[in-house]
C-alpha cells in the first residue's frame, strides 16, 4: 500500500485497494450496508483480532435499525454516529497508514461518502490476569501483566490512583508499530531522565520489537558491561513502589514485562517482600544475597588459588584429606574446575528448556553423572564438586536471569587468574572486577549508588531495611523534587 | 572544565587512601630501625607537623578555585615556562608512581610467587593500574571507598585476633631517643607519607558539590589515619618486640605470621595482604591519572586523543621503565628506598609552595582569572 | 581498551606458570632437627606419609624420618631432596629440635637460616634431647596421638599449664630472647622412655602396656660456650613463677611429716625496683587446697594461715635456686638483665659490656612473695 497522506479520501480507492488487499488476507470482512437507496455505509473489519459480538451488537444493529426509505438520510453522518452508537473510543481517521493501522489494531472502520471512522471492538486476545511465574511469591499480591496494553496500564492505575502519574505513547518498529507507554509521576520523577529516555526511544529504527526486552540493547548504550543497567519486572505492586521512588517505566503492548529505569546495583538484592516481613528478617534476607552473589563469583578461584599456591591457610588434617582425594585425579585442578563448571551451565540450561514433563528425569541423570559416578570413575574430585556445587547454588539465589550473565564472566576470568598467579593473580582479578562495577553509569548516575558516593541519608534502605516508619524520604539519588513521603503535594 | 561532581566526603576518601601510598616497605621498616622504641614520640611531632602541611595545603586548595594545580601553573607563569614546569611536576609524580609499584613488586616476589619473574608480576599489577587510568576521578572516588572498607575490616580483623599476643613490656625502654634519630625519622614521615596526598590537587574545588565541608572532613580523614598507622606500629611492635621488627624488611607482613585464632585459622597473612595490594595501585593508578590530567590540559587535548596519547606517553614508558627496574632489587646501601622517595617529595612539596608563593605576588599585581 | 587487556592476558597464559605445585607434590614437614657432626650440619626430617584412599584402617606407620647432611644447613636439605621426589612443605611445622651441639657459635647461623626463610611460620616450638638421638626422637610413635608430631607439641604446651615444670617457648620469643639484652633463652628437654629400638616400632604400640613413650623433662639453659644446663624440678618451677607461666600449677609443701598441695588460681610475679644492687622480687599468688594430708582441721584460720606462710616458704625457696643457678653459671635466663634495659636505662651500659660476666654477679635479690588461699571448695574444712 503506498504512503499517502492524502486528505482527501476517496472511498472508491479505498474500497478497490481492500478488496485487492482481501486475495492475501481472507479474514477481512468488507461488509455493506445500504440503510437507503443509493447510500453506502462500508463496514470494515478483520475478523481475527476484533471481536464479533461487539461489531454486531453495537454497529451492525444501528445500521440496520435506520430505516431504508425516508426519515433524515445520514444528513451529518459524523453527528449522527457519535450520538446515537455506544462507543466510548471513536476515532476520526485521516490517511490511508492509519487506517490499515487501525484495522489490524481491532477496530471497525466505517466508511460513508468519503469520511471515515474508526470504532473500537478489540477482541480479548490474551490469558486473563493470572500469577506471575517467573517471580513466585509467598506473601503479597500475586497477580502479573499480561499481554494486553490497557489491562497493564489498568494494574498500575488501579494502585497509584494520582493525577500526577504520566502517561507518554511512542510507537515503535516499522512493520509492527508496536504501542510503547512510558509511565512516571511528573511530580517526583526527575525530568531530564524522562526526556533522555524518550529521545532514545525514538531514535529507535528496527522492524519490529517482539518485547520490551528488545529496547536493552538500544537504551543505555554508556558503558560496555555485563552487569545488568535495567531491569524488568512482571509485578505490578513492584512497579508501582519504583514508580513512587521516582524511576519509569516503560511498557509494551503484547509484552508482559515492564522495564524499569534507571536500575542501581543495589535494586537487583531487593524483592518485593522484603516490604513486607519485619526488618531484620529482610535485612538478614538481604545480606544473605549479598553474600551469596560474593560467593558465586570467588568461590571456585579462590580454592583453586589455596590449593594449589598458598597452601599453608589450610590446616593439616585437611591439607592431607585433600591430598588423597586429589592423588586420584588425572589433571590439574584448574582443568577438573571448567569441566566441572561447564556440565553445571548445561544441566542449568536444559533445565530452564525442558517441560516440566521430562524435568524428573533430567534430574535423575544430572545427579548420577555429578554424583557418585564421575568421583569413582576418577574424573573429578568430591571437594571439587562440594566447591562448585556451592557457587552454582549461590548464583541460583538470583531468579532475574541477566545477573546470571555478569556472574559467569567473572567466575571464568577470576579462575583463570588464579590458576596463574595464585592469590595475588584473584586479587588483581578481584581489583579489575570492582573498578569495572565504579564505572558505570545509568543515565548519569553512578550505578554503585548508594554504597560507592557513599550516601549516609541512603543507607535506611540500600544493604539493610529499617523499619517503614523510619523510612520516611524518597532516595535523594532520584526523587531529589519531592524528597517528603507523606506531604500531600499539590 | 572538567565535568564530574564529587562530594566532600568520597574527596576525602581519596586523601585518606593517598597517604597510605608508601607505608609498606618504606617506612615501617625504617622508622622502627631509627627511632626504635621511642616511634611514638616521632609520630606524636609528626602529628603536628602533619597539621602544618595540612594548613599549606588548603591555602593552595583554596587559591583560584575554579582551576586544577596544571591550570593554575597556566594561568600564574607565561606560557613556555608553566609548560615546562608542568612537564618537571609530571615527570616528579611518575617516579613516585614508579617507586610505589615497584615497592609493591618486590615485595610480593620476595614473599609470595618466589619463582615466577618479576616481569608477569609487573604485567599483572599493570592490568588494573592500566584500566583505572582510563576513567575519570569520579570512578576513582568510587574505588576509594571500597578500598578503605575492605582495609577497615582486614585491619580491625588482624587488631582483634593479635591482640592476645600483645605484651606491653616490649615498648620499653620508653625514652631512649636523641634529638638526630627522631629528627631523620619525624622529617622521611612527614615528607614520605604527607606529600602523596598533596596530589588531589589536580582535582579543582569547583569539582566538590559541597565544599564548606571539606576542611572538616578532611582533618578527620587525616586524624582516622594517623591513628590506625599508630595502631599498626604498636601491633608491630608489640607482638615482635623490637629486636626482631629491625631484621625483616617487611615487619606489617611478619606480624600476620604470628596470627593465631581458635587454632585453625591460621597463615591467613596472604589474604590480609590485600590491603597493601588495593592501596598501593590505587596509589599507582591515581598517580598516573594526574599525570593524564596534566597532559590534557598542557596541550589541550580532547576526549579520545587523551585516552590514545596517555597510552602512548604515560602507560608504555611507565611499564618499559618498572620492567627495567625489576630485576634491581638490591641496592647496596641499606636504606636507599627510603632516601630517594624522601628527596622526590621534598622536591615536589617545594614546586607546590613556590608556585603558591609566585601566584600570590603576581595575584597583587594584576587580577588572575 | 578492552582488546588491549584481552592481549595482555593471552600473553600470560601461554607463558606458563613458577610457583604452581599440585598437592600431591607436597612433603610435609611436621618436625625437624639440626645437629652437628664433625663440623657438618646434619639435619633430620618428619615427613607425613599420605595414605592413599582404598587402604582402610590405620597405616603402618605415618610419617617417615629422612636424614641428610652437608656443610651448610641449605647443602644439608638439598641432600634430602635428592632421595625424596616431593617439595618440603614446611608451613605447618610443629616443632624443632636444637642438639646440644649446634649451641655453640653456630647458634646464630641455624637462627639467621630460620629467620630468612618466608614460608616458616614463627609459630613451631622449639625443644632439644640432651639424651637421646634427635633422629631416634623424631621416629617415636605414640599411641595417643596418629600424627606424633602434634602428640609432642601438645605434651609440651600442656605441662606447662598443667604441671608447672615445664614450658613452652615458641620461634618467635626463642629468637626475640636471642636478640635482646640480658636475657637468654631457655628450651624444654624431652627424653625417650623405654627401649629406643622399640619407640619406632608400631608393634609394641599396640600393646596395652607399653611403656614406649616421649616424655617431657624438665628445662634446659644454654650459656654462650654453648654448655648445657639443667634445671631441674625446683629451679623448673622457680623459672616458671618468675616468667608467670603458670597457670593451673600444683605446689606441694611440707608440714611437718606430711604433705599438701596447694592449685594456683592466679599466679602474678615480676621484679620490682632497683635499690643500689638490691633487685627486688615480688608478686602475689592466690591457690586453694587441692590436697589436704596435715593435721589440724582446715575450720579454724590459724591453720590456714599456717598453709600459706609454708606455701610461701616453698616458692621462695624455689626462686631461690633459680636465682643462685643463673648467678652461679653466669648465665641470666631469669630475665633480669632485660627488666633492668627496659626499666633502668641507664643502671648499666649493654653495648659495651657483657652483662653476664660483670653484671649479673654484682646483683642481690630481695624476694618478697604474698601466698593467700582464696577459695573454700566443696569441703567446710576437712574430714
Amino acid at each position: 500500500m503506498s504512503l499517502s497522506h492524502n486528505k482527501n479520501m476517496n472511498t472508491k480507492e479505498i474500497l478497490n485497494e481492500l478488496r485487492d488487499l482481501k486475495m492475501k488476507m481472507p479474514d477481512l470482512i468488507i461488509k455493506d450496508i445500504k440503510p437507503g437507496l443509493f447510500k453506502h455505509v462500508y463496514i470494515i473489519t478483520n475478523e481475527a483480532v476484533s471481536s464479533g459480538d461487539k461489531v454486531n451488537d453495537f454497529i451492525l444493529k444501528h445500521f440496520s435499525g435506520l430505516s431504508i426509505v425516508g426519515s433524515n438520510p445520514l444528513k451529518n453522518f459524523k453527528r449522527d454516529v457519535e450520538r446515537n452508537i455506544p462507543s466510548i473510543n471513536f476515532k476520526n481517521v485521516d490517511t490511508r497508514e492509519s487506517l490499515l493501522e487501525f484495522l489490524f489494531s481491532g477496530f471497525t472502520i466505517v466508511i460513508y461518502k468519503n469520511e471515515v471512522i474508526a470504532y473500537e471492538t478489540r477482541a480479548d486476545l490474551d490469558r486473563g490476569v493470572t500469577e506471575p511465574t517467573g517471580e513466585p511469591v509467598i506473601r503479597g499480591p500475586k497477580d502479573s501483566f499480561t499481554e494486553n496494553y490497557n489491562k497493564n496500564i489498568g494494574l498500575i492505575r488501579k494502585r497509584i490512583k494520582s493525577e500526577h502519574l504520566c502517561l507518554e505513547e511512542v510507537t515503535i518498529g516499522t512493520q509492527s508499530k508496536s504501542k510503547v507507554g512510558i509511565m512516571y509521576m511528573e511530580n517526583i520523577c526527575e525530568d531530564a531522565i524522562v526526556d533522555k529516555l524518550k529521545t532514545m526511544l525514538e531514535k529507535i529504527n528496527i522492524d519490529g520489537v517482539m518485547d520490551v526486552n528488545n529496547f536493552k540493547s538500544f537504551i543505555n548504550k554508556e558503558n560496555h558491561t555485563l552487569f545488568p543497567t535495567l531491569l524488568y519486572t512482571e509485578k505490578p505492586d513492584d512497579t508501582c513502589r519504583f514508580l513512587l521512588d521516582g524511576r519509569i517505566a516503560v511498557t509494551m503492548e503484547n509484552s508482559p514485562s515492564v522495564l524499569i529505569a534507571p536500575t542501581f546495583f543495589v535494586d537487583f538484592f531487593h524483592s518485593s517482600e522484603d516490604y513486607y516481613h519485619k526488618p531484620f528478617f529482610s535485612s538478614f534476607l538481604r545480606l544473605i544475597r549479598f553474600v551469596a552473589y560474593f560467593l558465586a563469583i570467588i568461590t571456585p578461584a579462590l580454592f583453586i588459588a589455596i590449593i594449589t599456591y598458598d597452601q599453608e591457610i589450610l590446616p593439616v588434617s585437611l591439607l592431607i584429606n585433600f591430598t588423597v582425594q586429589r592423588s586420584q585425579v588425572p589433571f590439574p585442578a584448574i582443568v577438573e574446575a571448567f569441566v566441572l563448571m561447564f556440565t553445571f551451565e548445561l544441566l542449568y540450561e536444559g533445565d530452564a528448556r525442558t517441560p516440566s514433563i521430562r524435568g524428573t528425569s533430567l534430574s535423575i541423570l544430572g545427579a548420577l553423572i555429578l554424583g557418585d559416578a564421575a568421583v569413582q570413575a576418577g574424573i573429578i574430585s568430591p571437594i571439587m564438586v562440594i566447591v562448585i556445587a556451592v557457587s552454582a547454588i549461590s548464583s541460583l539465589v538470583f531468579i532475574y536471569y541477566d545477573i546470571q550473565g555478569s556472574i559467569r564472566f567473572w567466575r571464568y576470568v577470576l579462575m583463570i587468574l588464579s590458576a596463574l598467579f595464585g592469590i595475588v593473580g584473584f586479587m588483581c582479578g578481584f581489583i579489575l572486577l570492582i573498578i569495572n562495577l565504579c564505572s558505570i553509569k545509568t543515565f548519569g548516575k553512578p550505578y554503585l549508588l548508594p554504597l560507592a558516593p557513599f550516601l549516609i541519608k541512603d543507607q535506611s534502605n540500600a544493604l539493610v531495611r529499617r523499619d517503614l516508619t523510619k523510612i520516611n524520604k524518597r532516595p535523594t539519588y532520584l526523587a531529589r523534587k519531592n524528597l517528603i513521603k507523606e506531604v500531600n503535594v499539590k | 572544565m572538567n565535568r564530574y561532581k564529587i562530594s566532600s566526603l568520597t574527596f576525602s576518601l581519596i586523601f585518606m587512601c593517598l597517604l597510605n601510598s608508601s607505608l609498606l616497605g618504606i617506612i615501617f621498616p625504617y622508622i622502627l630501625h631509627e627511632s626504635k622504641t621511642s616511634f611514638y614520640i616521632s609520630l606524636g611531632i609528626s602529628f603536628l607537623v602533619g597539621l602544618v602541611f595540612i594548613f599549606i595545603y588548603l591555602k593552595i586548595f583554596n587559591f583560584l578555585p575554579d582551576k586544577d594545580i596544571f591550570e593554575k601553573i597556566d594561568a600564574i607563569f607565561p606560557k613556555w615556562v608553566s609548560k615546562i614546569i608542568s612537564l618537571i611536576l609530571m615527570s616528579l609524580v611518575f617516579m613516585i608512581a614508579v617507586i610505589v609499584i615497584w615497592r609493591l613488586v618486590t615485595f610480593i616476589s620476595s614473599e609470595f610467587l618466589i619463582e615466577t619473574p618479576n616481569l608477569f608480576i609487573g604485567l599483572l599489577i599493570a592490568a588494573p593500574l592500566f584500566y583505572a587510568m582510563l576513567y575519570d576521578f569520579d570512578v576513582i572516588g568510587r574505588l576509594a571507598t571500597f578500598c578503605l572498607a575492605v582495609a577497615f575490616i582486614l585491619l580491625m580483623f588482624n587488631v582483634i585476633s593479635l591482640f592476645s599476643q600483645v605484651d606491653i613490656s616490649n615498648l620499653k625502654p620508653l625514652l631512649n631517643f636523641d634529638l638526630m634519630h627522631t629528627g631523620k625519622s619525624v622529617i622521611v614521615f612527614a615528607f614520605v607519607v604527607f606529600v602523596p596526598a598533596f596530589l588531589t590537587l589536580v582535582i579543582p574545588k569547583e569539582n566538590i558539590s559541597d565544599s564548606t565541608k571539606l576542611t572538616k572532613s578532611i582533618l578527620v580523614a587525616y586524624t582516622l589515619e594517623m591513628i590506625s598507622i599508630g595502631l599498626i606500629f604498636f601491633i608491630i611492635v608489640t607482638v615482635l618486640g623490637i629486636e626482631i621488627s629491625n631484621i625483616y624488611t617487611f615487619p606489617s607482613y611478619v606480624v600476620l605470621k604470628t596470627l593465631s585464632v581458635l587454632s585453625f585459622i591460621q597463615n591467613t597473612e596472604n589474604i590480609s595482604i590485600l590491603v597493601w595490594v588495593l592501596l598501593m595501585t590505587f596509589s599507582g593508578s591515581f598517580c598516573l591519572l594526574f599525570m593524564k590530567t596534566g597532559l590534557k590540559d598542557l596541550f589541550n587535548l580532547d576526549k579520545k586523543k587523551t585516552q590514545i596519547f596517555s597510552i602512548l606517553f604515560i602507560f608504555l614508558p611507565f611499564l618499559g621503565i618498572i620492567i627495567y627496574m625489576l630485576p634491581y632489587e638490591i641496592y647496596l646501601n641499606k636504606f636507599k628506598y627510603v632516601s630517594v622517595p624522601t628527596l622526590i617529595n621534598m622536591s615536589i612539596f617545594g614546586m607546590f609552595i613556590i608556585i603558591y608563593l609566585i601566584g600570590i605576588i603576581v595575584n597583587k599585581f594584576k587580577r588572575i582569572t | 581498551m578492552k582488546k588491549l587487556i584481552l592481549v595482555l592476558c593471552m600473553v600470560l597464559m601461554c607463558t606458563g606458570c613458577w610457583n604452581y605445585k599440585e598437592l600431591t607434590e607436597l612433603g610435609i614437614v611436621s618436625a625437624m632437627a639440626i645437629s652437628k657432626k664433625d663440623n657438618k650440619y646434619v639435619i633430620d626430617m618428619q615427613l607425613v606419609n599420605i595414605v592413599e584412599a582404598g587402604d582402610k584402617g590405620v597405616p603402618e606407620s605415618p610419617i617417615s624420618v629422612m636424614s641428610g647432611e652437608g656443610d651448610t644447613i641449605a647443602d644439608a636439605i638439598r641432600s634430602i631432596n635428592m632421595k625424596i621426589s616431593k617439595v618440603f612443605f614446611s608451613s605447618n611445622m610443629e616443632y624443632m629440635i636444637i642438639d646440644k651441639s649446634v649451641t655453640d657459635e653456630s647458634l646464630e647461623e641455624v637462627m639467621d637460616f630460620l629467620a630468612r626463610d618466608t614460608k616458616l611460620s614463627l609459630n613451631f616450638l622449639i625443644v632439644t634431647s640432651t639424651n637421646d638421638d634427635p633422629k631416634d626422637v623424631l621416629a617415636a610413635l605414640s599411641q595417643f596421638n596418629l600424627n606424633p608430631a602434634s602428640n609432642v607439641s601438645e605434651l609440651v604446651k600442656r605441662s606447662e599449664g598443667r604441671y608447672g615444670a615445664s614450658t613452652s617457648i615458641t620461634f618467635k620469643e626463642f629468637l626475640a630472647k636471642y636478640l635482646a639484652n640480658g636475657v637468654t633463652p631457655v628450651v624444654p628437654n624431652i627424653k625417650l622412655v623405654g627401649e629406643v629400638s622399640d619407640a619406632d616400632d608400631s608393634e609394641t604400640l599396640k600393646e596395652s602396656d607399653s611403656n614406649n613413650y616421649v616424655e617431657v623433662d624438665n628445662l634446659v639453659a644454654f650459656d654462650e660456650e654453648g654448655n648445657v644446663i639443667i634445671l631441674e624440678t625446683d629451679e623448673s618451677f622457680g623459672y616458671n613463677f618468675l616468667n608467670n607461666h603458670i597457670q593451673n600449677g600444683s605446689v606441694t609443701s611440707q608440714c611437718g611429716d606430711n604433705y599438701f598441695t596447694i592449685q594456683t588460681l592466679k599466679s602474678k610475679i615480676g621484679y620490682g625496683d632497683l635499690k643500689g644492687n638490691k633487685l627486688k622480687i615480688e608478686g602475689e599468688v592466690q591457690g586453694e587446697v587441692f590436697f589436704y594430708g596435715c593435721e589440724g582441721n582446715l575450720n579454724n584460720e590459724k591453720n590456714l594461715d599456717k598453709l600459706a606462710k609454708l606455701t610461701k616458704e616453698t616458692i621462695t625457696n624455689y626462686i631461690k635456686k633459680t636465682v643462685n643457678l643463673a648467678k652461679e653459671t653466669k648465665t641470666d635466663f631469669i630475665g633480669a638483665g632485660n627488666y633492668l634495659y627496659k626499666n633502668e636505662y641507664g643502671y648499666f651500659d649493654f653495648d659495651k659490656k657483657d652483662w653476664n660476666k660483670e653484671g649479673l654477679p654484682n646483683i642481690d635479690f630481695d624476694i618478697d612473695i604474698e601466698v593467700t588461699l582464696l577459695k573454700q571448695g566443696n569441703l567446710k574444712g576437712d574430714i
